[in-house]
């Protein structure tokens, strides 16, 4: 940070106010700055907050509400002068709130979310972009024909007719290998959490 | 009635096509979903917001928040704010990244053929001390609506760059080892003079000068 004396307001605009130049408010600046701070905080977290609730839902116009509706809600309660951390701590509860209860009315009360709780607390990092690394990740442990059939129907987007021929299945056994995959990846994956 | 199988099966595809699937009672099947929406984000790309749809909501959340009423009197009106602050902080609120209006060629040599613009109304803002940026040197310092970026340029002289990126906006840090800044948005990467890095040369126009002189001791930005 600059260790230059700063004029009275000129990080108005900025969320990121330090104890630095806490000393020369001007009122009628900051009160301004709580204006163009939603602006900054939403162009600074609206991709990797949509990247962590497409993983979580899985395509883009469920991915699209969910943002959405976090931004919404957030943004309006955020106060002023909240450090970045903050920031990001309360946005990503709201989310967890938001793909709750999107959950929930998807696919049934007990959806649990178990995946987003470590998350939502103010962090130094945001949560990382992983998508990749923790599917490589999943699909590490999974038996050889299960990863296979989720490899070829998830990363290489193959229908189930073409993952079907390319093992040597039934398209019906390959629907039932893809679910027991999918079982079997999610008791992998839930068994990791914290 | 179909199968848990088939249910399952039908909504993958739905996640596969970008569809939202059909909503039912997936009861113990509900962590297999949630572990195929997390494989479906693994397909390089397929997790990344389209620009429509950030600018949209942008948009959309100007209106709600921007209509609200004050929840303090001392609020000022954006009006108010705009005609306090000159046309940068109109751009910023326009949703133009500030500094492109103070976009300067320093020594007529900047990339891109940035065309000289420069506001008759702004200030000098100090945000360094020239000590503190060596040759070769370079820190991040916010000034107001601007965001940017500091190069020692040795001699006393300083260089002057913005920290937004010319993608979509997003503000970026800082690598001193390598110096480069990252966009943590989409990972692109810029030199500290600007230029844009790796597979982004011709892609991203580069990053704009901004004016900046020494006085004194201290380092100086203009704020339009």
């Amino acid at each position: 940070m600059s260790t230059s004396s700063s004029p009275p307001g000129d990080r108005a605009a900025s969320a990121r106010t330090t104890a630095a130049n806490a000393g020369s408010s001007v009122p009628e600046l900051h009160v301004v700055g709580v204006q163009a701070a939603w602006e900054e905080v939403y162009r600074a977290q609206v991709v990797p907050l949509y990247r962590f609730v497409f993983a979580r839902v899985g395509n883009r116009p469920d991915a699209e509400d969910v943002t959405a509706q976090t931004f919404l809600r957030a943004l309006p309660r955020l106060r002023r002068g909240a450090s970045e951390a903050e920031v990001r701590g309360y946005l990503y509860t709201t989310a967890r709130t938001v793909l709750a209860d999107h959950w929930t009315a998807r696919f049934g009360a007990e959806t649990a979310l178990p995946d987003v709780s470590h998350l939502s607390a103010p962090v130094a990092t945001p949560p990382a972009a992983d998508a990749a690394e923790r599917a490589a990740a999943l699909l590490e442990r999974l038996p050889d024909r299960y990863r296979r059939i989720l490899e070829l129907r998830f990363l290489r987007g193959c229908s189930v007719r073409e993952a079907a021929a390319e093992m040597e299945v039934s398209v019906g056994n390959a629907k039932v290998m893809q679910w027991r995959a999918l079982r079997r990846a999610a008791a992998l994956d839930g068994g990791q959490q914290p | 009635m179909s199968s848990p199988q088939q249910r399952l099966a039908a909504a993958v595809e739905a996640m596969l096509r970008n569809r939202r699937p059909r909503p039912y009672d997936a009861g113990e099947d509900a962590a297999a979903l949630q572990a195929a929406a997390a494989l479906r984000a693994a397909r390089p790309g397929a997790d990344l917001p389209t620009e429509e749809f950030i600018a949209a909501l942008e948009g959309k959340l100007r209106g709600e928040l921007d209509g609200a009423e004050p929840r303090s009197e001392r609020r000022l009106s954006r009006r108010a704010f705009l005609r306090g602050t000159g046309i940068a902080a109109a751009a910023a609120a326009a949703g133009v990244a500030a500094d492109r209006i103070v976009e300067h060629t320093r020594g007529g040599g900047g990339a891109g053929s940035a065309a000289e613009l420069v506001p008759d109304a702004g200030r000098w803002v100090p945000v360094a001390d020239v000590a503190e940026l060596p040759a070769g040197s370079a820190r991040r310092f916010s000034a107001g609506a601007v965001e940017g970026v500091l190069v020692g340029m040795g001699g006393g002289g300083v260089a002057a760059v913005s920290a937004v990126c010319t993608h979509l906006g997003c503000l970026l840090s800082l690598d001193q080892s390598r110096r480069r800044l990252d966009c943590p948005c989409h990972g692109a990467s810029f030199t500290v003079d600007g230029t844009p890095v790796d597979g982004y040369v011709g892609e991203l126009r580069p990053l704009s000068h901004l004016r900046s002189r020494v006085r004194g001791s201290a380092v100086e930005v203009f704020v339009a």
